[in-house]
């Protein structure tokens, strides 16, 4: 960024201290610099212009309602006696042999968990992700696809502004999934807002969802 | 005290050569013994409509797929009024599969899929056996791309792969061109892993799905996979042909000029005073909520 | 859906062009006015587990986070479920929010690494911003200091605009949004984009820099 432009941006936004709007000024001499100016400006002003896309009026409930429960006072309860601190008395030869127990539970577990048997996951990081379909008019709206064995009836998407916009949040492993919504528990549909779709095999065309495995840098392979 | 001393230390030692039991049982996967047999006795069959579907059953089990799995499909099957003998066509290709050591996964999904979109028992076992075949030619692919030095790193990656070259091959992108993919992968040195083979057919998949032909998505990840690019900026390249082809662009001048876009592509130079400056201290960056499970 | 952009709002209430702006800085003040303390007060009741209490929070933000949504997606379609999306993963990390910086910063920040999610798979945008190019819809005559004709200059040039600012890259379109839609501070912008004040800057500037040509382009094409 040149020196001019520095300035510009801070004039824009202006928090030119006297000396740099004299400095500013000085370089509005320039036709160039005055035409870069005023065509930042009005750019400024076009953009300050827009109407804000507001949301619906039910937003605020919407959300509330996709809330979880935080834990209700009996569980507080529960979880303030586990947690509380104790006092224990121990000696070293009890900890040595819990020592063998965890030692020999790690080893054994490594060994068994070689054979995953078919139909498993390994993956044990699972992300929400958020189904939505517009079906006013639809009485059940439910979701079926790889994530629960194309089950028709088993996952239900709730409508919960009773405006035909049915929706249900899942938590997915990591992969790739095909979908589709069985409304009124006969009518297959494909999700229109899916970000890929498949053929089926079978005439019908698939909705996809890829579930990347969560990471914490940008960096990737 | 002694007495109590040695209960104590009886029973550790009983903890330490009985935990490793514990875990036994619950490592393996949840078997519940005779869950074929049991939904066979609830079914609604005739006598020798359950003894072949037992017989069947006890045959896929032994094959290695998952007892529950085997009856789950059973169950499906009854409840939608196959036939016994279509059942076993269908548990069959699920078999098959299975003694090919190919992911029997994406089979049984397809079989669950066709039962629950109520397709006729033929079809279904048609088009679970085409998909055999591709995951059969994509195994393959996929071993010939390690022994060319692409990495597994992550468990699940080859697995992964497969299925993914196995969709491109059934969305029509020949077998030649996914190999062609694999040894630009192959040739990427530090770049060479399975993961980037996964997601370059996949996105090859969806471009084709996008309206290109095969031929030229693959070029174009291909492309892509020789220049270097992330694996987000190759994904990304499904947006920008969706931008090119908003633009009212057909697919194939898009993808043409995505091409030659990525071939002149420089990697972005941060402008000097994002560089000089360093970041404030910030909150920890967001991260999606995790919720831990043990894996079945 | 997508005709809603076209009426410059989606389903909540129109306001004219001066109702719009005096809206935009009231949202501005009440950011700048909301105590950092407040909000630390709000987010202790909601982890005690009075659920209830976000609302408030969803109230002050919504319209921030829905517009911010609208504009880096391009569309509107989405943009409710993703904003509503934000909120709620906002209120699972909050006891992962130390209160140093505004609640708007934080949810923000989510929002817009969700917008990235969505654009990175997404493939249907170009579709769904195809249908920018239809008409706005001539019934929706919001007041009576707007005349008809004012109404389609208004829906067309926004619509102009919004186009234009889903062809700038991410990083430019977030800091033009943030800085000249949201009205943040550089400051703010950095924490929200966790770079520095004058890297935000930078992309503002140059974010506007590209508008303009493709504005020109897009002006010249017609």
């Amino acid at each position: 960024m040149t020196r001019f432009e520095e300035l510009l941006e801070g004039k824009l936004a202006a928090e030119l201290s006297p000396d740099e709007h004299q400095e500013f000024s000085a370089l509005l001499v320039v036709a160039e610099n005055r035409r870069a100016f005023a065509t930042h400006q009005q750019t400024v002003a076009l953009l300050a212009g827009v109407e804000r896309y507001v949301p619906s009026s039910s937003f605020t409930e919407e959300v509330l309602a996709r809330l979880p429960d935080r834990r209700s006072r009996p569980l507080r309860n529960v979880c303030d006696l586990l947690w509380a601190t104790r006092v224990m008395r121990w000696n070293v030869a009890t900890a040595l042999a819990l020592s063998l127990v965890l030692v020999v539970t790690a080893l054994t577990w490594k060994a068994l968990s070689g054979r995953t048997p078919v139909g498993s996951e390994r993956h044990s990081i699972v992300t929400l992700f958020r189904f939505s379909l517009d079906a006013p008019g639809a009485q059940q709206v439910s979701l079926a696809g790889d994530f629960n064995g194309w089950q028709p009836d088993e996952i239900l998407l709730a409508d919960v502004t009773g405006r035909g916009h049915f929706a249900v949040t899942l938590s997915l492993k990591p992969g790739r999934y095909a979908y589709m919504f069985v409304v009124d528990g006969a009518t297959w549909m494909t999700d229109p807002r899916a970000e890929a779709y498949r053929d089926d095999g079978f005439g019908n065309k698939n909705a996809l969802v890829n579930v990347e495995v969560p990471t914490v840098a940008d960096g990737d392979t | 005290m002694a007495t109590r001393r040695c209960v104590g230390i009886a029973a550790l030692v009983v903890m330490a050569f009985g935990v490793p039991f514990v875990s036994q049982a619950s490592a393996q996967e949840p078997v519940k013994p005779g869950e074929l047999s049991r939904t066979l006795e609830a079914a609604n069959l005739s006598p020798e409509g359950k003894a072949l579907l037992r017989a069947k059953g006890i045959e896929v089990v032994r094959a290695g797929v998952a007892e529950g799995e085997v009856a789950g499909l059973i169950q499906r099957g009854v409840a939608r009024g196959i036939q016994p003998a279509e059942l076993v066509s269908l548990l069959d290709v699920v078999a098959r599969a299975k003694r090919q050591d190919l992911p029997v996964g994406p089979v049984l999904d397809k079989v669950k899929e066709g039962l629950a979109k109520r397709v006729p028992a033929v079809r279904i076992a048609g088009v679970a056996s085409r998909l055999s075949g591709e995951l059969a030619t994509s195994r393959d692919l996929v071993r010939r791309a390690e022994r060319d030095g692409i990495r597994v790193e992550a468990a699940g990656e080859r697995q992964r792969a497969t299925e993914a070259v196995a969709d491109a091959l059934g969305k029509g992108v020949p077998p030649e061109e996914m190999e062609k993919l694999s040894r630009q992968v192959a040739r990427s040195g530090a770049r060479a892993t399975m993961s980037r083979l996964e997601v370059g057919t996949q996105v090859t998949a969806d471009l084709v799905s996008m309206g290109l032909s095969p031929r030229e998505a693959s070029e174009t990840v291909g492309a892509a996979l020789v220049r270097g690019l992330s694996r987000r900026d190759i994904e990304g390249l499904r947006e920008r042909l969706g931008q090119a082809m908003k633009r009212g662009e057909s697919a194939e001048a898009g993808a043409t000029q995505l091409r030659e876009d990525i071939r002149s592509e420089r990697p972005e130079k941060a402008d000097k005073l994002e560089k000089m400056e360093k970041p404030e201290k910030m909150e920890k960056p967001e991260k999606p909520p995790k919720v831990e499970r043990p894996g079945r | 859906m997508v005709v809603e952009a076209l009426r410059c709002n989606s389903t909540g209430s129109r306001a004219s062009k001066e109702q719009g702006s005096t809206g935009c800085q009231v949202l501005i003040d009440a950011r700048r006015e909301s105590d950092p303390v407040d909000e630390r007060a709000i987010i202790a009741r909601c982890l005690a587990g009075e659920r209830r209490a976000y609302s408030v929070l969803v109230e002050r933000y919504k319209v921030l986070v829905h517009d911010l949504v609208s504009r880096m997606l391009g569309d509107t379609s989405d943009a409710e479920d993703i904003a509503q999306d934000a909120f709620v993963k906002a209120y699972l990390s909050l006891r992962d929010f130390r209160g140093e910086s505004r609640f708007s910063t934080w949810v923000c920040r989510i929002a817009l690494n969700r917008c990235k999610d969505v654009l990175r798979k997404r493939r249907r945008a170009p579709w769904t911003r195809l249908r920018h190019e239809e008409g706005p819809d001539v019934a929706e005559v919001p007041d009576d200091q707007e005349t008809v004709v004012d109404s389609l200059e208004r829906c067309e040039r926004e619509a102009r605009l919004q186009r234009a600012l889903a062809r700038l890259p991410v990083k430019y379109r977030e800091a033009v949004v943030l800085r000249h839609i949201e009205g943040m501070d550089f400051h703010e912008i950095g924490r929200v984009l966790a770079i520095a004040a004058g890297a935000a800057k930078v992309r503002a500037f140059r974010g506007r820099e590209m508008l303009r040509r493709i504005l020109e382009r897009d002006g010249a094409a017609r």
